[in-house]
């Protein structure tokens, strides 16, 4: 992405998901934020898709997203409002984070996104904190 | 250059987007590492380059150009349509706008595409830009190669007293381009198909681009996106043939450099740039050019 009009296309492109509530592209950092409004129901592999038919390529990927925190033994899992269900990757950092918050009703989730994967089924923890309405 | 988005960010960064997340939304930061080529406006002006649309998106070029010989004047005024089919497919149809009208052409025109990416003088052309190489080595860089396809008609019986015939163009073209720096080198070749007993010459020609966006335009969206090209083509125009047989005075080589200027405003792209042969061997008794200029409008939609 090197232009104003590949900002544009990837701006005009991004606003048409449902849900879409803000698109900024910057070239100079080569990224663009898509901000989502809640119960957007829009999946990782649809921003993807979106992103790979305007003729870009999505190098990496960073979600904040909210939902339920649950533990099934060492597994975690992150569930969404509309019911998607995430296993977490968990670093040493986000391990005690995740042993305070298992108790909370909803969680903001800072993930890094496989842009590849085909589902995305795993996200990697960077960051958790309590949501509260 | 595209910086790489950086995998971690500040306490600062965090707090920021919290505060932008609403309660059970989502936001999404992707680092992209290319770009869809917007049409022949995304590009330098002369030469051909690599970019195709993205899938849906369609853009429109209107270009004015002059072309001086030592005989006087032609103007070429063409308009570009281009859709993207896939974000590696795209069709095009280019057609002159005032095909045929006086004191638009010259009596001899020099034998050129005029820009590489449209056809040349009263024809009409469509084709289809076929990417089929990309590599990504970074975020907001890419190498690619597309391949050309394009058949044109003409809306003039004759040009310079020849019968014009249909034509069919292959090219390839292949680059680099990102934030900072592209290049891009090309080649392609115009049959040309008899029309009675007469026919044009076939066209080959190639082209290569280098362009630069200095710092100081490297401004981020949405604000006014500049960037300079340093252009050359070279065109060998076979000799054209009246009633089967060759006309002495047709063909030759000329080869022609100069710079151009992008800019970028959203959706919407303007772009200047003149030519000056640096080596002109035409056969026999012809026209000399001495300078091509042209400026398009391009809006992406």
């Amino acid at each position: 992405m090197d232009c104003a009009p590949c900002a544009y296309g990837m701006q005009k492109s991004l606003l048409k998901l449902p849900g879409a509530q803000d698109v900024r592209v910057s070239l100079n950092d080569a990224m663009g934020t898509l901000t989502l409004a809640p119960g957007n129901g829009v999946t990782f592999e649809q921003i993807r898709d979106v992103v790979q038919d305007g003729g870009f390529k999505p190098m990496a990927a960073t979600a904040r997203i909210a939902g339920t925190l649950k533990r099934d033994g060492d597994r975690w899992t992150l569930t969404t409002q509309d019911g998607r269900q995430y296993r977490l990757d968990v670093g040493s950092s986000a391990s005690d984070r995740l042993q305070v918050l298992s108790g909370a009703r909803q969680v903001l989730a800072t993930v890094q996104v496989p842009v590849e994967a085909e589902p995305v089924e795993h996200l990697r923890v960077e960051d958790l904190s309590e949501l509260t309405e | 250059m595209c910086r790489r988005l950086p995998m971690t960010r500040s306490a600062g960064s965090r707090r920021s987007l919290a505060k932008r997340a609403a309660f059970g939304g989502l936001v999404g930061l992707w680092s992209l590492a290319t770009a869809p080529a917007f049409g022949a406006g995304h590009g330098p002006a002369f030469a051909l380059a690599t970019p195709t649309l993205g899938e849906g998106t369609w853009s429109s070029d209107t270009s004015v150009m002059n072309l001086t010989t030592d005989e006087g004047k032609a103007y070429m005024i063409r308009e570009m349509l281009a859709y993207g089919i896939t974000e590696d497919l795209t069709a095009s149809l280019s057609v002159p706008l005032a095909p045929g009208a006086d004191g638009l052409k010259l009596d001899n025109p020099p034998r050129t595409r005029g820009q590489a990416m449209m056809g040349g003088f009263g024809e009409v052309e469509g084709g289809l830009w076929w990417r089929f190489h990309k590599q990504y080595p970074g975020a907001g860089q890419r190498y690619e190669s597309t391949f050309y396809i394009n058949a044109s008609l003409p809306t003039d019986d004759t040009g310079g007293g020849v019968g014009v015939g249909p034509s069919l163009t292959a090219a390839v073209a292949t680059g680099y381009a990102s934030r900072t720096w592209y290049w891009w080198g090309a080649a392609g070749y115009q049959r040309y198909f008899e029309r009675g007993d007469d026919r044009l010459g076939d066209l080959p020609y190639v082209s290569a681009a280098v362009g630069y966006r200095p710092p100081v335009f490297q401004q981020d969206y949405p604000k006014p996106d500049f960037r300079i090209f340093l252009e050359a083509l070279a065109e060998f125009p076979g000799r054209d043939e009246r009633n089967g047989q060759k006309l002495a005075n047709s063909g030759g080589t000329v080869v022609l450099l100069g710079p151009s200027v992008l800019g970028l405003f959203g959706k919407y792209g303007i772009e200047l740039g003149a030519m000056f042969p640096v080596h002109e061997d035409l056969n026999g008794d012809q026209p000399e050019e001495t300078v091509r200029v042209t400026l398009d409008f391009t809006v992406w939609f």
